[in-house]
């Protein structure tokens, strides 16, 4: 599904990827961890397409060169991106910003655009299993919602849009319990044979309720440790642990 | 200017002795101060943002237009949309009754100025300004006396359509013209009203300088908006006077959406207690176009309310400008005043200019202004198209965001939809 090799990422002369590899099978769900500044975020901007970077090596996402596309094409393919701190744009209506990415993502792939009253019937089925207030629909996208009203017009945005490929930045920072339960709900329904998740997060919370197959630890800009779900554990005991990657053969 | 060029501009041997009062009056008016006084110029504070001189130069090589041009209703209805109420057209300055529609609305008089010779009212038209609000424009405005419409809300009428004032120009051949509309509106004491005026043309390059007086009496209430959706290639000078008697309330809409130049003054004052304006714009300049308003607030009585909000949407090369003028007189107490402008400039060669110009003279007033010019927001861009929206997309439906707050509330419904497809396809036309 995606494949990641050498990857290295800086803006304004800062180098924030470091030679980053990772590779993620269809159906697999991969955690990256990692302390502040580690590089989680850049890695979510670089995949999806974000020009402030000045980006080498490679990204190969289902057999296409990803860091050749546009972010708009980059979501045709399949990429998704639940944003850390989704974006609130006053004077477009919630309802019409979902159809018009749905529908652009249709055309451009060949595939029929869905009428108004479809569109809406499977909004509001996808809102409820979400427990997320259908007012939300008619206001304009993410203005004065609320922490978890974001996250949560996130997720509901990934599952009207399907993709191949869920990045989930920070989906967790800023949610109550309850708020975290329904999220990943909304998440582990998602789960799906044919679709990869990459779950970036600062805290483990989050892998108590979505179990990832593999989990890496992304420190000064590379992956310093991969294993699995345990993983998540042990760096809730014992912290990240030393800044350099440890030298294959001391594992 | 010369009897020569005032003679080319407004036509030879109009003053005949035939003519009522009040039009004999406004051109006497306009000469006087033509006489008197040179045309604007840059110089001119509130002319600045105007390239005067290229609207003057283009003055000296214009036709006054026949009068016998014809139009169809057709082509009308695709220019200014079809709303519900009555509707008079003006061709070239002259009434069109072919494609109005004098459906009789009840408590409204509606008539084409010329047609105000022996009726009862007309000794009481006004289509001029105050002379001391004159300038070279409006002065000429009021010497050509070219035909507009005369609408008189009866006291107490609240008419649920609106009136449809359509000024369109048909240019001859290859000759530009010039014409100088001129319509005098009165809401009599509690009636409510809704008013449309629209500005078009049937291609070409014409030279519109209009001029419409607006008198909203005690308790009256007022909608207006004034849509000018000219050719890429028009230029446009527009004059709107309107006074508001004690507890009058007025809301008004200036849409600047065609035209190479275009100024649009709106001159009001709250000469009553307790009267109230509310003033909102959008402007959507883009290749070489220049788009201006000038606005006055004169808040003469106390108690009174003012709200300016202003919208540009620059592109190409064009230039957007705003000067939002906010008066106190002396001796007034309780006047709030508010003022903004906000605008859009989409590429490095676009240019926004804002200038509020306040003039308080007394302490009792609340009064805000407020600018912001900005690009389009990157981050917004990115998240509509990480959706999959490509790019071109995602710039109109950010742009459509930004002047959604002076278009939504746009009534009747049939404007509103009409605008929206008008401002798409300037815009469509200006990009590179």
């Amino acid at each position: 599904m995606l494949h990641i090799k050498g990857l290295t990422a800086s803006i304004e002369g800062n180098q924030i990827l470091k030679g980053v590899d990772l590779d993620i099978a269809p159906g697999e769900v991969h955690a990256i961890m990692g302390p502040n500044g580690a590089g989680k975020s850049t890695l979510s901007a670089v995949l999806t397409g974000r020009d402030d970077y000045d980006v080498s090596g490679t990204v190969t996402f289902k057999g296409q060169d990803l860091l050749t596309l546009t972010p708009e094409e980059r979501a045709v393919a399949g990429v998704f991106l639940a944003f850390q701190y989704p974006i609130e744009i006053p004077g477009v209506g919630n309802m019409y910003f979902l159809r018009t990415a749905v529908n652009a993502v249709r055309e451009a792939r060949g595939e029929p655009t869905i009428d108004a009253r479809s569109f809406l019937d499977a909004v509001r089925t996808r809102m409820a299993e979400l427990d997320m207030d259908p007012a939300l629909l008619s206001r304009a996208v993410n203005t004065g919602f609320s922490g978890g009203e974001k996250k949560r017009n996130e997720i509901l945005q990934m599952t009207m849009l399907e993709p191949a490929l869920a990045i989930l930045d920070e989906t967790d920072s800023g949610l109550d319990i309850d708020a975290l339960r329904a999220v990943a709900a909304g998440i582990e329904r998602q789960r799906h044979p044919d679709r990869s998740m990459l779950i970036i997060t600062h805290y483990p919370r989050l892998l108590e309720y979505v179990r990832p197959d593999v989990v890496h630890v992304l420190r000064g800009g590379r992956i310093t440790r991969s294993g699995g779900p345990e993983l998540a554990l042990e760096l809730e005991q014992d912290g990240y642990g030393p800044a350099t990657p440890i030298p294959a053969n001391a594992r | 200017m010369s009897d020569l060029a005032l003679e080319a501009l407004v036509g030879p041997g109009k003053a005949d002795h035939t003519e009522p009062p009040w039009r004999a009056q406004a051109r006497t008016l306009g000469a006087t101060w033509l006489a008197e006084h040179p045309m604007p110029t840059r110089r001119d504070e509130s002319w600045r943002y105007t390239p005067v001189d290229q609207v003057i130069s283009a003055i000296a090589d214009v036709a006054r237009p026949a009068s016998t041009v014809d139009v169809t209703s057709d082509a009308i209805d695709a220019l200014v949309g079809v709303h519900d109420g009555p509707r008079l057209v003006f061709v070239n300055g002259g009434f069109h009754p072919g494609s109005s529609q004098l459906t009789p609305l009840d408590g409204v008089d509606l008539a084409p100025l010329s047609s105000m010779t022996e009726h009862p009212d007309a000794d009481a038209v006004q289509c001029t300004p105050e002379p001391d609000r004159l300038n070279g424009f409006t002065a000429l405005n009021g010497l050509a006396g070219d035909d507009g419409a005369s609408v008189r809300v009866r006291a107490g009428a609240a008419p649920t359509v609106s009136v449809h004032l359509v000024h369109v120009s048909v240019p001859e051949a290859d000759q530009p013209i010039i014409t100088h509309p001129a319509s005098a509106i009165v809401i009599e004491a509690g009636a409510h009203a809704s008013i449309i005026e629209s500005y078009v043309a049937v291609g070409g390059a014409p030279l519109t300088n209009a001029s419409t007086v607006i008198d909203v009496a005690d308790h009256g209430q007022l909608t207006y908006h004034r849509v000018q959706t000219e050719p890429a290639e028009a230029v446009h000078i527009g004059y709107v006077r309107i006074r508001l008697a004690a507890h009058a309330r007025a809301h008004a809409r200036s849409l600047s959406i065609g035209a190479r130049i275009s100024r649009v003054e709106l001159d009001v004052s709250a000469d009553g207690d307790h009267a109230s304006i509310d003033v909102e714009g959008l402007y959507v300049p883009n290749d070489r176009q220049q788009h201006d308003h000038v606005i006055t607030i004169d808040h003469i009585g106390s108690h009174t309310r003012s709200n300016q909000r202003f919208k540009g949407v620059v592109d190409g090369h064009a230039r957007g400008a705003f000067t939002g003028k906010i008066v106190v007189r002396p001796g007034t107490t309780d006047t709030e005043a508010h003022q903004a402008n906000d605008s859009l400039v989409l590429t490095p060669h676009a240019q926004s200019d804002t200038r509020p110009w306040l003039e308080i003279l007394a302490d009792d007033v609340r009064c805000t202004h407020g600018a912001t010019i900005g690009r389009l927001d990157d981050q917004s861009l990115f998240y509509l198209r990480s959706r999959g929206i490509p790019l071109a997309e995602a710039r109109r439906i950010l742009i459509d965001a930004f002047s959604s707050s002076i278009t939504e509330a746009i009534e009747p419904e049939s404007l509103r939809s009409h605008l929206s497809e008008q401002i798409t396809k300037a815009r469509a036309q200006g990009s590179p």
